[in-house]
Parts: structure tokens; C-alpha cells; sequence
């Protein structure tokens, strides 16, 4: 007894240096709201932004030392793939953080629980990326989205942030429990032998021969938990409401930070577990990547608000990394890279809503008109950002697009990249509909004697970082695709490593 | 060639210069970096172009670093100058400074003036780059940015209502045309395995020419696609008159000379892939010589001077097109680097007259200016003669040997190109006649018209003189040349391989030459004489074909045709996905937003009531259901 409590002790212990950054998030974000509070008066809590910026630096430079392997009876990984996307989770957290200083200022909304809650979701997300088993993968889910519940009502006093909140919560519900039917049914379908991703991958496609349904209604049901994760179509009616609903900051932190979390584990679930039935659900998958960048487009257009647009924006572009998903390992890399290039031209462009928000401007999109002539930079970064996300060359935007859809037409999915092609001619609508606003529209009068807000400290530098990366990016296209090969190759080496 | 890449990168830096710190600097600052820097690079291409001049086989690749690299796909960054490129990076840098300098006197009280050098110089850099590319990603980096950069300069003048929807309708005509640019790259690379221009026409040339439909000829289809949006063909012309809402150097530089012949650049510089689809080539000939003469009948009757001038380009593009389909490559090219003389002088001296009379732009509102404006009267004239195809002027060469060329690929292509070539005549006499001929029709403007400043006048001069002796850079065999052009473009053009190119017989070229001068001439006349003394006769023929002309004036109604069947349709969907989504399933049973939110104030209960989230559910559910039936049929 004694000794398997020493052994267990023994691999905990040797297995905690894999989850050496969630430890780390956990334990401070724990600190922080006690005793940590107490550091603070009242007044004074926005310091709580720079402190958890300054964890997040932490966390991120563990991440790069983190040693890569498999740990925990085989539930959670530490590889290419991993890393990739818990950096960009971690980025994604850091660009939220540093955007919501000056908004929660200005509405006196300032607590340490705003912060605790993002470095708890943070570790969910982290947690997620690695999990390579359906238990680990689905508390890592719930630990990340139950944190961003409370996050979207975060403001209690705005009706539309509590309902947009509430909203979601129920909604996610329901997918979680549809997951978990799914997971159980693969399970069954296993003969309840395992969880594991690897040794499901090698059992389901046996199991499907005899059992097709039951696989098939497991298959499906996973789709349908993560496509309501990364709001993929039909799933994704709750991200516009949310998405307005949030504080702005949140709202570009769920753009980014989860949306990263659930594309590794998207890619880990239908890689690694699911890759043998790829029959069952690599035509459902094509629907909804398809279902996603035409509606999203689409439904764009006749947005008002800047929030909502974007998040329709968002769900265009989930489908067009749903595309990766299908490519098999070398979409990973495509997938990460776009996911990368997404969430630079994203914060950028929620930076200067935020800055428009915070200075009582607003968040619609007339409220952009002649933004040329009070914010000559913050304009012109904006048109970046929006033709970035347009796919326009030589920005990043048309980068990570071009490397995705080349990848998909050698993996064979012609209609796909077709759609794909089509609906991006599409968004060019809308997003040069804002540059219109922006560039060729008067400016309403502002009131006498009144000077347009000087942008703060922590929105130059996020706009000018991402403007000059969306600018200069594709000029770094080799050293990074290099890098990304890693999450590639990996992902073939931990193949490889299972066969 | 160590210097080469600061050919565009030097504009490049000027556009940075004069965005950043333009407004506050005076207008003599950002005059000197725009100007400098396109003066700069223009010596430099000059340089570049003499060492290639000199270097072997007509070639410099320079290759700088790898740009991306994984697995399958290597696309080195780098630039090839040869004849073909070399050539074009000449027209663009040099007419390019003539239209800066032009721009010094013509923007000069423009309030806007340092944004509209920035992006002037901004455009010399993407198309610089679009020309000297050496792989199909970084040519589409620069397709996409003079798109750009059109749009900009299309919406400069941003107080008027049409100028910024101009600008988005080029801009989004563009997208649909660079989808297939993209689509077609795609295509290539999946069949030649790269995407390097030299990688592409090497393998190209080890293939027989594809008989009917087949890969090749789908991928060179979709660049064609992309070069009717981008050249402003049918059915993807629209843009192109909409576009002069933008600044006349603009629409001398951009629209007229250089972006506008992007698209027969692309297929001059993949010229011997399409050599192998000869049934893209027809595509290629029909469209082009179909819009040749659709856009010249519109612009019979437009009554303003820089309207009357877009459909001349797009139909003088047409022209192009039809030469490249004819398979005389090197006669494509030719009338683009003629064209680009005498187009931009068309509209460097209308600009010229514009500025004259306090930006009037309505022929009707025009007339006897002759006196007034001499220098623009003259360097137009030759222009007029260049652009009808009277000997020996420029446009002559070019335009004779593309329509012999559709002589040989059908007869009745020749047919159309001479009906296009008398319309041509036609409205370049009648633009010409109602400017500077008769009674001034609007006496107020007249008495304050004054020649332009020395620094408009000389880039017309210059221009003028191009127009006039640059035609004999290709004098055909049949008139005693050699078509000395297409022996310079020939390695650019064929890659080494000799299939292709047409032997040239004397035979008939003469007496085809004759007929389309002569007809030419006789149209021209006609306009010339019964416009030079006023609106009488135009009048007269409203009164008896009121049909003919309002059709013609209205350009066969097409942008309504379009808004009725594309636009609105499009608008309409997205209002309905809007609707069905956000509306009805969110709003859902008749409770709209405002109405909900104050209702659900902190009352939960209140908002299950609302039945949204139930909506939700449902949706999600049709989902699994939908897609669980896909499982099980």
C-alpha cells in the first residue's frame, strides 16, 4: 500500500513538469483572490492588469522550457502541436488583458476576479490543447468554458451582457451534454475499454465495421460539442449574442484564445481518435466548414454593429480552419499558421474598437466615419487589420489563406477551397464597406474645441505590434513555417511512435 | 544588380515618407520625395535594363532569399528582368515620372495632396512588383496591391457621392476576377508541381498542346478569368468608366498605361503555357475583339471627355486581347507599350483641358479651344492620329499588325476589329472636334481657359513624341521591317521553345492595311466634319434614332442589368441569412430585442419566456439531425 501510494507520488511528481505553466496559472490565480486581494485598495485594482500580464510572460516563457512527452497514464502530451497552440492561447490572454485596463476603468468595473477568471480559463485551454484522452479533453473543456460563462456577464449591471451570458451558459450546456453522449457512445463502441485517443484510433475502425451507427452517432455527436466550441454553423448561434454581449475585451479574447484551445483539440480528437472512420465524419465536417464560411460571409454584411460583424467574421473564418482540420497532419501546421495570422489581425483590429468604445464613440460601425481624419494612424492600421482579414496580399491574412488552400486543393478537397475561394471574394464586401466608412465618409462634427482622445499606452503598442506583423509578415514566411513544420512533424512522430 | 531591388523599393519609401510625416511638411517636401524617388528609380531601371541589355540571352534572375518553404511548395522571392519585363519596368517608371511631374501642376491645389503622392508612389511599388516577379505569389502580392491602390485613388475625392461606391466597384469586380487569377495559380501548381515562372514555362515546354478541354486549358481559362477583371474585358468592364471618378493623372497612369494592361502582361508572361491551350486562345481572341467593339459603339455618344476615353481603353484593350488570341504575343505587347504612349497622353491632355476650364468635363460645354490651349492641342492631335492608326504613327504599327494576325485566325474577326477601329476614328474626331473645333458653347469658362503650367505641358510633350515614333520599334515585314519588336520579345515570349509564332506572308497584310486606314480615315472625317462646328448634327440624329442613342448613352444598360440580377439578389440573401438567423430564430415570436432586454432585467425567468434559447436548441438540434441523417442515408 505504502508503496503505491510512494509510486503514485513518484509520477505525479515527475509528470508535473508537462503541466508546469497550468500549475503555475492555477496556483497564482488562486493566490490572487486571497490573499492576493488584499494587495490592492479598492481604487487601485486596475494594477491587477500589469500583474497578470506579467504571469502570462511567465507562463509563456514556461511553455517554450516545458519538456515534451506523455503524462498522466497517458491523458495529457506535451508536443509540437501542444505548444503551438497553448502559445497562441497564452498570446490571445495577453492581448485581452492588456485591452481591458483602460475599458474596465472607465466603467469602474475593476476586480481581481476579472483576472483570476481569464488565468483559470487560460489553464483550461492550456490543459486542453495537450489532452489526448476524452477524459482529460473533456475537463479541460469545462474547466476553459465555464470560466468565459462568468467572463461573458462579467459587466452584472448590463442587461444585454447578463442575458448574452446566461445565453451561452445554457446553450453550452446543452452541447456539453451532447459531447458527453458522444463520448460515452465511443466509448461503448470500444466495448468500454478505453478512452484513449491513440488506442481508440485503433480500435474504432474495426469496431465500425460491425457497428457502423453506433460509431457514427458517437462521431457526430463530438463534432457537433466541438463545433459548438469553435461556433462553427449550425452551432454557433450564441456567438454573435455573446460576442456583443461581452465586455469588448473578452469578446476578442474568445475570438482567439479558446477558438485555439478547441482547434488543437479538434485536430487531436479527429487526427488522433477519429482518423480511421474518417468516412464517418469527413463529409459532415466539409458541410459545416462549408455551412460556416457562407454564412459567416454572408450574414456579415448586413451587420451594423463592429462586434457582431466580427464575430460573423469569426465564424468565416472557423470554417476556413475547418478546412485544415481535414487535411490530416500537414493541415495542422495550416491550421496553426492561420490561427496565428487570425489572431494578430483580430487583436489589432479590437484594439482600436475598444479605443473607439472607451472614448464614448461607440462600436458601430458608422461610428468608423472619418476615422481618417481624427486617428490618421489607428485608420490606416484599421484598414490593415480588415484587408488583412480580407485576404488581400502581401498581408499576413492572404498568407496563412493561400498556405491553407493550397494545402487543401494537394489534399483534394476542390469544392471546399472553391467555396472557400468564393466566400472570401465575398467578405471583401463588408470589410471594405468599414474602409469606406473609414476613409470616404465625413466625420460627424465633434462637439467645439474638442480633441479626438489620445490613444493609451497598452493600445498603440498592440496596434502598432500587430499592424507592423500583418504589414511585414509574409516576409517571414519561411523561419515560420519552419517553426510550424513542428507541429506537423510531431504530430507524424507521436503517429509513428503509436504504430 | 546589386541596386535592383531599390527600383521598387525606393517608391516604396516615398509612400511611407509622405503618409507619415506629409501632412505636416509642405507640399515642396512631398513634391521632392514622390518625384525624387520615381526619378530615382527610373534611372535605375534604365541602368538594369542596359545590363540586361548586355547580359546573356536577355536575362537576370535575381533571386534574393527563399520566401517560403514546406514540403511540396518553394517560392523563392526574387525578380527576372528580360525583355518583356524590362520593357514594362521602362513604361512604368518612366511614364509613371511623367505623370508625377504632371500631377506637381494638376493636384497642386488639392488639399489632399501628400495622400494622393503616397498612394501614386504606393502603386508604382506593387506594380513594379507585379512586373518583375519571378514566381506567380509575388506577381498576385503586386496584382492585389494596384487593386488596392486603384481603390484608393478611384475614392480620392471622397466629398462626392459616386467617387468612394466607384472605388468599391473596382475594387470588388477586381476580387472576382482575382478569384480566378488565384484558382488558376492553384491549377498550375497542382500541374507543374511550382509555382516559379521560369519552373512553370520550362516543364511547359517539354508538353504538346492540349486538344479541346483539358486541365491546362481550365487553369489558363481561370487566369484569363482574372485578366478580364483586372484589363477591364467583358463581362468584367464595368469598373473601368465607373473608375474616372478619380484624378486624371490617375486615370492616364492607372487606368489607361499601365494597371489596366496587367492582365494581357500576365498572359504575355505565361505566353508559352497558353501557347499549349489553343482553346483558351480562342476564348482569349472572341472576347477581346467582342469587347473591342462593344466598348467603342458606347463610346459613340458619351457626352463626357474622360468617359468617352474609358470605353476607348477597354476597347482598345479589347484590341490587345484579341492579338494575344491570335497568338501574335509579341503584337499584344506592342499595342500595350504604344497604347500606354498615346492613352495617357489622351488623358494627360484632357486633364489639361479640365484644368483649363475649372473642371468642366462635358464636351457639350466645350468647343473652340484650339487657340487657347495650343500645346494640349497638338500633342492631342498626334495622339488622335496614333489612336486611329494613321501611318506612320505609333498606334498604326501596333494596331495593323493585330488585325492582320485575326485575319489569319478568322476573317471575321478581322471584320469586327475594323468595325471597332471606324467607331475608334469616329469618337477620337468627334472628342476632338467638339473640344477644340467651333464655337466655344460655354463663353464664360471659355474666357478664363488658360494653356497649363510648363510643368503639365512638358510630360505631354514628351508623350507626344513617343506617340508618334515609337510605332517603328515594329514595322512589319510587309512594309519593309522586321518587327523588330517581337525578335526582342521573343525569348521572354516562347522560353527558349520555337512552337507557335506565325511566318509572316506579305499577301494579303498590304491590302488589309489599306482598307482599315482607309476606313479609318474616312470615319474620322465624317466626325471631324459634322461635330467641328457644334451639336447640330448630333442633334439630328437623337431626333431620328432617339432608340439607338439612348441605348447607346445608357452603355446597353448593363450596370442595371447587373444590379437587377447580381447585386440585388446578393443583397438580398444576406438580408434574409440576417433575418432568418438573427431576426426570426433570435428575436424569434414576434418579441424583438429592445423590447426583451428591458423585459428580461434581471428577470430570468422572463427571458426563458422569450423562447430565444429554446430557438437556439432548435437550431442546433436540426443541425444534429441534419447531420445524423447524412450519417445514416
Amino acid at each position: 500500500m505504502n508503496g503505491f501510494a510512494s509510486g503514485l507520488m513518484e509520477a505525479l511528481l515527475r509528470d508535473s513538469a508537462f503541466i508546469l505553466p497550468q500549475l503555475f496559472l492555477a496556483g497564482l490565480g488562486t493566490l490572487m483572490l486571497w490573499p492576493g486581494d488584499l494587495l490592492f485598495h479598492k481604487g487601485e485594482k486596475h494594477k491587477w492588469a500589469p500583474v497578470t500580464g506579467a504571469i502570462l510572460i511567465v507562463v509563456l516563457a514556461l511553455v517554450f522550457r516545458t519538456p515534451e512527452g506523455t503524462g498522466f497514464s497517458g491523458m495529457y502530451r506535451v508536443d509540437g502541436l501542444t505548444k503551438g497552440f497553448q502559445i497562441l492561447s497564452i498570446l490571445g490572454a495577453l492581448g485581452a488583458v492588456a485591452l481591458s485596463q483602460r475599458l474596465l476603468n472607465a466603467l469602474k468595473e475593476q476586480t481581481v476576479e476579472y483576472y483570476a477568471l481569464i488565468l483559470f480559463s487560460l489553464s483550461g485551454m492550456l490543459f486542453l490543447c495537450g489532452a489526448v484522452d476524452f477524459v482529460s479533453f473533456y475537463f479541460s473543456l469545462e474547466l476553459m468554458a465555464i470560466c468565459i460563462y462568468i467572463l461573458v456577464a462579467y459587466l452584472r449591471k448590463q442587461e444585454r451582457g447578463v442575458e448574452a451570458g446566461l445565453k451561452y451558459f445554457l446553450l453550452g450546456a446543452f452541447s456539453s451534454g451532447l459531447l458527453l453522449y458522444g463520448i460515452s457512445l465511443l466509448f461503448a463502441a470500444t466495448g468500454g475499454k478505453t478512452t484513449n485517443f491513440a488506442e481508440m484510433g485503433q480500435l474504432l475502425p474495426v469496431v465500425s465495421q460491425s457497428n457502423t451507427l453506433l460509431v457514427g452517432a458517437g462521431v457526430l455527436m463530438v463534432l457537433v460539442g466541438l463545433g459548438f466550441k469553435v461556433a462553427a454553423v449550425p452551432f454557433h448561434m450564441w456567438s454573435p449574442d455573446a460576442y456583443e454581449g461581452a465586455p469588448t475585451p473578452i469578446t476578442a479574447f474568445m475570438a482567439t484564445a479558446p477558438k485555439a484551445a478547441s482547434l488543437a483539440a479538434f485536430i487531436r480528437v479527429f487526427q488522433t481518435a477519429l482518423p480511421g472512420v474518417a468516412d464517418q465524419w469527413m463529409l459532415p465536417l466539409g458541410y459545416v466548414a462549408a455551412a460556416s464560411m457562407i454564412l459567416g460571409n454572408v450574414a456579415a454584411i448586413k451587420q451594423q454593429s463592429m462586434k457582431r460583424l466580427l464575430a460573423y467574421s469569426s465564424i468565416a473564418h472557423v470554417g476556413y480552419m475547418l478546412l485544415g482540420v481535414m487535411c490530416g497532419p500537414e493541415g495542422a501546421q495550416a491550421t496553426w499558421l492561420y490561427m496565428a495570422t487570425y489572431l494578430v489581425m483580430n487583436f489589432g483590429a479590437f484594439a482600436i474598437v475598444i479605443h473607439l468604445q472607451g472614448t464614448g464613440e461607440g462600436e458601430r460601425i458608422e461610428d468608423f466615419r472619418g476615422l481618417k481624419d481624427r486617428h490618421p494612424f489607428l485608420a490606416f492600421a484599421m484598414m490593415v487589420f480588415l484587408l488583412s482579414l480580407a485576404g488581400i496580399p502581401p498581408l499576413v491574412g492572404f498568407f496563412g489563406k493561400f498556405y491553407l488552400f493550397q494545402m487543401a486543393v494537394t489534399q483534394g478537397h476542390i469544392t471546399l477551397v472553391t467555396i472557400a475561394f468564393l466566400t472570401s471574394v465575398v467578405s471583401a464586401f463588408y470589410y471594405l464597406g468599414v474602409v469606406n466608412q473609414m476613409y470616404f465618409k465625413d466625420a460627424p462634427a465633434l462637439a467645439e474645441g474638442a480633441e479626438p482622445e489620445a490613444t493609451g499606452m497598452a493600445t498603440t503598442v498592440i496596434v502598432t505590434v500587430a499592424c507592423v506583423l500583418v504589414l511585414l509578415g509574409t516576409g517571414f514566411a519561411k523561419p515560420l513555417l519552419e517553426w510550424a513544420g513542428g507541429i506537423g512533424s510531431e504530430k507524424k512522430a507521436s503517429q509513428v511512435a503509436l504504430r | 544588380m546589386t541596386y535592383a531591388w531599390l527600383i521598387p523599393v525606393l517608391p516604396l519609401l516615398g509612400f511611407l515618407v509622405n503618409l507619415l510625416v506629409g501632412k505636416k511638411v509642405g507640399k515642396g517636401f512631398v513634391t521632392a520625395v514622390a518625384v525624387g524617388s520615381v526619378t530615382l528609380s527610373f534611372i535605375l531601371a534604365v541602368r538594369l535594363f542596359l545590363a540586361m541589355k548586355g547580359a546573356d540571352g536577355h536575362r537576370l534572375d535575381l533571386a534574393y532569399f527563399t520566401w517560403m518553404q514546406t514540403g511540396a511548395l518553394t517560392v523563392p522571392f526574387g525578380f527576372t528582368v528580360d525583355p518583356l519585363s524590362g520593357t514594362m519596368m521602362l513604361v512604368i517608371t518612366g511614364i509613371g515620372l511623367l505623370i508625377h511631374l504632371y500631377s506637381v501642376g494638376y493636384m497642386h491645389e488639392e488639399e489632399g495632396y501628400y495622400r494622393y503622392f503616397a498612394y501614386l508612389n504606393l502603386f508604382v511599388f506593387f506594380m513594379l512588383t507585379l512586373v518583375l516577379g519571378d514566381s506567380l505569389v509575388l506577381m498576385f502580392v503586386g496584382w492585389e496591391g494596384v487593386g488596392l491602390c486603384s481603390y484608393l485613388l478611384i475614392g480620392y475625392y471622397f466629398e462626392t457621392d459616386y467617387a468612394p461606391d466607384a472605388g468599391l466597384k473596382a475594387f470588388l469586380t477586381n476580387r472576382v476576377g482575382d478569384l480566378g487569377v488565384a484558382i488558376g495559380m492553384m491549377a498550375l501548381f497542382a500541374a507543374f508541381g511550382t509555382l516559379t515562372v521560369s519552373g512553370i514555362l520550362t516543364q511547359a515546354g517539354h508538353l504538346a498542346p492540349e486538344v479541346g478541354f483539358g486541365f491546362l486549358t481550365f487553369a489558363t481559362l481561370m487566369l484569363f478569368v482574372g485578366a478580364t477583371g483586372k484589363s477591364a474585358q467583358l463581362p468584367l468592364y464595368l469598373w473601368l468608366p465607373d473608375a474616372m471618378a478619380g484624378p486624371t493623372p490617375v486615370s492616364a497612369l492607372i487606368h489607361a498605361a499601365t494597371m489596366v494592361t496587367s492582365g494581357i502582361y500576365l498572359i504575355c508572361r505565361l505566353a508559352p503555357v497558353f501557347q499549349l491551350t489553343p482553346t483558351t486562345l480562342t476564348v482569349v481572341a472572341w472576347v477581346g475583339g467582342l469587347t473591342a467593339l462593344f466598348a467603342a459603339t458606347i463610346g459613340l455618344f458619351q457626352r463626357d471627355i474622360k468617359k468617352v476615353l474609358a470605353y476607348s481603353t477597354v476597347s482598345q484593350l479589347g484590341f490587345m486581347f484579341l492579338g494575344l488570341g491570335a497568338t501574335g504575343f509579341a503584337a499584344g505587347f506592342f499595342h500595350v507599350f504604344t497604347h500606354a504612349w498615346f492613352k495617357a497622353l489622351l488623358f494627360l491632355g484632357a486633364g489639361s483641358v479640365i484644368h483649363a476650364l475649372h473642371h468642366q468635363q462635358d464636351l457639350f460645354k466645350m468647343g473652340g479651344l484650339k487657340s487657347k490651349t495650343p500645346v494640349t492641342f497638338w500633342t492631342m492631335l498626334i495622339a488622335t492620329f496614333a489612336i486611329m492608326g494613321l501611318p506612320p504613327f505609333s498606334g498604326f504599327f501596333s494596331k495593323d499588325e493585330i488585325l492582320y494576325l485575326a485575319y489569319l485566325k478568322s476573317p471575321l474577326l478581322w471584320v469586327i476589329g475594323v468595325v471597332a477601329a471606324c467607331c475608334t476614328s469616329f469618337y477620337m474626331w468627334r472628342l476632338m472636334a467638339l473640344t477644340f473645333w467651333g464655337e466655344p458653347r460655354d463663353h464664360h469658362a471659355y474666357d478664363h481657359a488658360h494653356e497649363s503650367p510648363k510643368t503639365m505641358t512638358v510630360p505631354l510633350m514628351v508623350l507626344a513624341v513617343g506617340s508618334a515614333l515609337f510605332g517603328f520599334w515594329g514595322v512589319p515585314e510587309a512594309f519593309g521591317g522586321h518587327f523588330a519588336i517581337g525578335e526582342w520579345l521573343k525569348p521572354a515570349l516562347t522560353f527558349g521553345q520555337l512552337h507557335g509564332e506565325h511566318g509572316h506572308h506579305a499577301g494579303p497584310a498590304i491590302a488589309l492595311a489599306a482598307t482599315s486606314t482607309v476606313l479609318g480615315v474616312i470615319f474620322g472625317l465624317f466626325g471631324w466634319f459634322k461635330y467641328k462646328d457644334g451639336l447640330a448634327w448630333e442633334e439630328g440624329f437623337i431626333a431620328k434614332f432617339p432608340a439607338v442613342h439612348r441605348v447607346l448613352l445608357n452603355k446597353y444598360y448593363v450596370d442595371e442589368a447587373v444590379e437587377l440580377t447580381i447585386l440585388g439578389p446578393l443583397r438580398w440573401f444576406g438580408n434574409v441569412c440576417w433575418k432568418l438567423f438573427d431576426v426570426i430564430l433570435i428575436d424569434g415570436v414576434g418579441v424583438n430585442l429592445p423590447a426583451a432586454l428591458t423585459k428580461v432585467a434581471g428577470d430570468f425567468v422572463a427571458l426563458f419566456q422569450t423562447g430565444r434559447v429554446r430557438n437556439y436548441v432548435f437550431t442546433m438540434g436540426l443541425g444534429v439531425a441534419a447531420l445524423l441523417y447524412m450519417l445514416l442515408k
